[in-house]
């Protein structure tokens, strides 16, 4: 989205009479980029989708505490964030997601929405095995090829930090490759 | 060649994950629906009760310390302002005079370096 058009969004966001419509607009704009960021990291598309309209409801309610300081897209993507650590982490809590070895491979062989072949299901699998900090950073440079400096501030982590990780990944990935080529 | 070109070189970056047809399109009336109604902007009106409550609390406050201020610069007045009956006026004044004498005479004859020689000298001209 350019600058001045999310600029104007801003401005319409502020105005109780125009906010739904730019609302609407900003959802149409951002849930595409949103929905791939939080896939990667629950895999699932039911659960996907859910996590992207409780980030939609939560950008809502909390519309007015924007203050425009950072990005719009910015600070979506934090909110998914950390809509996606909380319901990783329940997950976890409650035993439903079974991260060992087989079992990210076998969720996405069985999944109709996953197009990819043995290599991108062994990529998958390896990005899975990646601590939680190595992996976000992993898809976000990876794949969106978002910026460190937006990066740092939807990861509150320094840039430094952030490279430190993607490095580490890269590395453990191909390691990774290298033991199962 | 770097590390992550060989990955790029050997998965590439293209996005394994389909999503249902017209996903995009459905979604966004979806979240719109799904939309809670805004109060009218419950927290500017929070911000004015508050700001009106603060503001009560301050002159409270203000009204406070200035009381506070005032008793306690009248409080040590009324404790040597006690009503003296008449039979302790004399005694009072004589005390007072008798320690003025004592304490206050010498220290400004001192402060004033007038010997004793000038003084006893002053006293028999004047008298």
């Amino acid at each position: 989205m350019l600058i001045e058009e999310e600029d104007q969004i801003i401005q319409d966001l502020k105005q109780a009479e125009r906010r739904r419509k730019a609302f609407e607009h900003l959802v149409s704009q951002y849930s595409p980029q949103l929905y791939r960021q939080i896939r990667r990291m629950v895999y699932g598309h039911d659960d996907t989708n859910d996590i992207l309209q409780n980030t939609f409801i939560k950008a809502w309610t909390n519309i007015e505490s924007f203050r425009g300081d950072a990005r719009l897209s910015t600070w979506l993507y934090k909110i998914a964030l950390n809509e996606t650590l909380n319901f990783i982490h329940r997950e976890k809590e409650m035993n439903a997601i079974d991260t060992t070895d087989t079992s990210i491979a076998n969720r996405l062989m069985a999944d109709e929405y996953f197009d990819g072949d043995e290599t991108e299901l062994q990529l998958q699998h390896a990005i899975s095995l990646l601590p939680e900090k190595q992996r976000i950073v992993f898809q976000m440079k990876y794949y969106e090829e978002m910026r460190y400096e937006e990066m740092s501030k939807i990861l509150d982590t320094s840039i430094g930090a952030l490279k430190a990780s993607y490095h580490h990944a890269v590395k453990k990935i191909c390691e990774f490759f290298n033991n199962n080529d | 060649m770097k590390e992550e070109d060989i990955i790029r070189k050997k998965c590439g970056s293209k996005n394994p994950f389909l999503v249902p047809e017209g996903y995009f399109e459905n979604f966004t009336s979806k979240v719109m629906d799904a939309l809670p109604e805004l109060k009218t902007s419950p927290k500017t009106v929070n911000k004015e009760m508050g700001h009106a409550r603060w503001k009560r609390i301050a002159i409270f406050a203000a009204a406070a310390a200035i009381c506070g201020a005032m008793f306690m610069g009248i409080l040590p007045q009324l404790s040597t302002m006690q009503a003296p009956t008449p039979s302790t006026i004399q005694v009072s004044q004589t005390t007072e005079l008798n320690a003025i004498d004592e304490t206050y005479i010498e220290d400004a004859l001192d402060y004033a370096m007038v010997s004793n020689h000038e003084i006893v000298q002053y006293l028999s001209e004047a008298y």
